[in-house]
Order: structure tokens, then sequence, then C-alpha cells
């Protein structure tokens, strides 16, 4: 009787290596799941740094623009006042 | 290339390289290399990477002319087309390249924008080789095949 009880004791239940085995395989999978989210992460990280880059770009062609407007828009000033004194300048040496 | 050869058409041309951002087509009896762009923005490393691309073509004798399709793109990285522009295209001259044909975007806001930043690449680099290329704006990639 007391073999029998050291033997019992040697082997564990067949219920508990079952979850023994099916805990491996929720590990397996708990690790598997880890991996695909965190290569998510990462192509969303590199997505999201490609969009920044684009709206930087943007903001850039933006300003670049508007500049180059600005100067137009200061030469064209220039251009006016400049004619408006020739006009003026043309005028008196009539008279 | 003389007028009686027959039209080619984008078909015509074989694949060399793909990518999310790029795809890389040739043709070696009109030794012409086409590059259209696939998105709104091309990240430097990606631009750079389909230029190296190219450049190998151009190395294995196509080098006759390079259509560039940007269509796709919204936003153009300036130091990207500064490469392009002052790196690329005098290496690709050095190799005999000198025909480019560029095929832009129909927005008006986006051809006046590259337009601005060519002009400021101008300023800044007195000793670009532009001047000695023939480069022409198209509006398909058969006007460009053709012209």
């Amino acid at each position: 009787m007391i073999d029998n009880f050291y033997n019992c004791m040697r082997t564990p239940p067949e219920s508990y290596l079952i979850f023994k085995e099916e805990l491996k395989k929720a590990e397996i999978e708990k690790t598997k799941l880890k991996k695909g989210y965190e290569s998510k992460i990462h192509e969303m990280n590199k997505e999201l740094s490609y969009l920044k880059e684009q709206i930087s770009s943007q903001q850039d062609m933006m300003r670049t623009t508007v500049e180059y407007a600005t100067k137009l828009e200061g030469e064209l000033n220039n251009l006016r006042k400049k004619i408006k004194q020739d006009q003026k300048d043309a005028n008196k040496s009539f008279h | 290339m003389d007028n009686t050869t027959i039209k080619k058409t984008r078909s015509d041309f074989q694949d060399y390289y793909n990518s999310r951002f790029s795809r890389i087509y040739y043709s070696e009896e009109l030794k012409t290399i086409i590059c259209e762009l696939k998105s709104e923005y091309v990240p430097i490393e990606h631009f750079k990477d389909t230029f190296y691309k190219i450049s190998e073509l151009v190395d294995n004798g196509i080098n006759y002319k390079f259509i560039f399709d940007k269509r796709s793109l919204r936003a153009f990285h300036q130091p990207s087309m500064e490469w392009y522009f002052v790196v690329w295209k005098q290496d690709m001259y050095e190799k005999g390249l000198k025909k480019h044909r560029k095929i832009l975007p129909p927005e008006p806001w986006f051809r006046k924008s590259v337009a601005i930043a060519k002009e400021q690449i101008n300023r800044e680099h007195h000793d670009l080789i532009i001047n000695k290329l023939d480069i022409q704006y198209c509006e398909t990639i058969e006007e460009a095949i053709e012209t």
C-alpha cells in the first residue's frame, strides 16, 4: 500500500499533464500574439513618422510658396509706385 | 530613335523594380527608363533606393531617356529633390543620360511649388548641369515616350 502511494506521488495526475500542455500552448500563443502586436506597433510608428514627414514637407512647400508670393507682392507694389512716380514726373515735365 | 519606329507604349517596357513607393520599367530597345512614383509622399531613404536602382540600369547602358512620373505626389521633400538635382542628375549625366521627361500632378499649386523649389536650388548651386540637359514636361507616359 505504501509502494502504491509513492507511485501515485511520482506520477502526476492526467488532468495536471493536460493542464501543463494547455499552459505551454497558451504561452506559445501569447508570445506569438506579442510578436505580432509589436510588429504592428512598429509598422504603425513607421507610418506615423512618414505621415509626420509628409505634413512637414507640405508645410515647407506652403511656406516657400507664401514667401515667394509675398516677394512678388512687394515687387508689384514697388513697380506700381514707380509707375505712379514716373507718371507724376512726366506730367511735371509737360507744364 | 527615328520617326519610322512603331509607336511604343508603356506595355512595351519590362518591369525592373517594384516597391510600395515606386515602380521602375525599362525598354532595352529604346534605352529608356520609366520611374513611376506610387504614393503621395516618398521618404528620402526610399527615394534614394529607387534612384540607385535606376542607376543600375543606366550603368547597364539604358541611358537614352529617363521618364519620371510623379503624378501620385502631393508633397515633395526639398532635400530629396535637391539630392536628385545636384547629385543624381550629375552622376547620370556623366554616364550619358541627358534626356529627362517629367510628368507632374495636374494641380497648379503643386507645379508652382516645384518651379519655386527648382529656382531656389538653381540659386544655391551655380554649377548645376541642368542647362546642359534636355528636360521637358509631359502630361502622359505615351507623350513622354514619343518626345
